[in-house]
């Protein structure tokens, strides 16, 4: 049923599965249904005559209008009593969206510096500041959850397979690298080095990450086929 | 958005339906996106100027799609409505309700 669905409307419940993620079980599986009745009896009213890019276009601008409300939502539900605790003992969410958020940051920064910009002065500094605020912030997160995973065993992990773990430890291994590539990358002197070598470490383990992300979606799909 | 709900009883609105219904009143389409929808449901929800009920999943199964999450005002949702023109008097809600 999935192969029919336009394109459009693929994409709003991709965009609901991305901003729900790691969102309390209840609020998110309820999000998700909503959309997916919703892009569904738009599908359905448009009918057969419309033009399947047509109608992906009309989801797709109620997506992309509805991101800063699904946004705020999502910021809303992290409001509540115990989401902190949570997310120090599930660290992954906290680590992506700062890292995810670092990467047009570094660009930025890099740009500005970059000798044909001449003097970008204050703009560098503000941008450079978030940067090393921002990359503090994913080791701080990392250094923390891997302490109370030292303390606090978690029983839930050990029926995960091996491949799951290991791309775990590979999304893990992306965040901290990249976060310490940037908070020396505009370090002079030895630090320089310590982001190159940073750098080099992150590249293959985003590597890792992506060849992991590859067995473990193929392992899903397989053992999926044969249930059906 | 409570109008339309209003309108619509006693069988409530979905999300589409209310979409479609407030795109065919004109005024602040912002309101139709996804998100914006979505987000001010639950606000109003939680609130309790609307319940909510997931329907039948048999219904849903029997047209082949899947379940809506029905909305319906409630008491306390129909006293807001009427005293909301006094509460926030806005250009043009005035022609809205007429």
């Amino acid at each position: 049923m999935t192969a029919g669905r336009p394109w459009g409307a693929r994409l709003a419940l991709w965009w609901a599965r991305v901003y729900t993620a790691t969102a309390p079980r209840a609020d998110a599986s309820d999000r998700r249904a909503e959309v997916a009745a919703d892009v569904g009896d738009e599908v359905r009213a448009a009918g057969e005559g419309s033009p399947r890019a047509v109608v992906s276009g009309q989801i797709l601008s109620r997506m992309l209008r509805g991101v800063p409300a699904d946004v705020l939502w999502r910021l809303s539900i992290e409001r509540a009593p115990g989401r902190a605790a949570w997310h120090l003992a599930h660290p992954a969410t906290l680590m992506g969206t700062a890292t995810v958020l670092l990467v047009p940051l570094v660009l930025v920064g890099d740009v500005l510096r970059s000798p044909s910009r001449g003097n970008a002065g204050r703009l560098l500094d503000l941008v450079h500041a978030c940067i090393v605020l921002l990359s503090a912030a994913i080791l701080a997160v990392a250094l923390t959850a891997a302490l109370r995973r030292l303390v606090v065993p978690s029983p839930g992990r050990r029926d995960r397979g091996a491949l799951s773990l290991a791309r775990r430890a590979a999304g893990f291994g992306v965040c901290v690298l990249w976060a310490a590539a940037a908070l020396w990358r505009f370090a002079p002197g030895p630090w320089e080095r310590l982001a190159a070598a940073a750098w080099a470490a992150f590249a293959a383990c985003l590597l890792a990450w992506l060849g992991l992300s590859v067995l473990v979606s193929a392992t899903t799909w397989k053992r999926h086929g044969r249930t059906r | 958005m409570l109008e339309v709900a209003v309108g619509r009883a006693p069988e409530g609105v979905y999300g589409f339906s209310l979409a479609q219904d407030l795109a065919e009143r004109g005024g602040d389409t912002r309101l139709v996106a996804h998100g914006t929808l979505y987000k001010a449901l639950d606000r109003m929800r939680k609130a309790g100027l609307l319940s909510a009920e997931w329907e039948d999943a048999e219904v849903a199964a029997d047209e082949g799609r899947p379940r809506r999450r029905v909305y319906r005002v409630t008491a306390e949702g129909r006293r807001a409505l009427v005293e909301a023109p006094q509460v926030a008097p806005r250009a043009g809600w005035g022609e809205a309700r007429a």
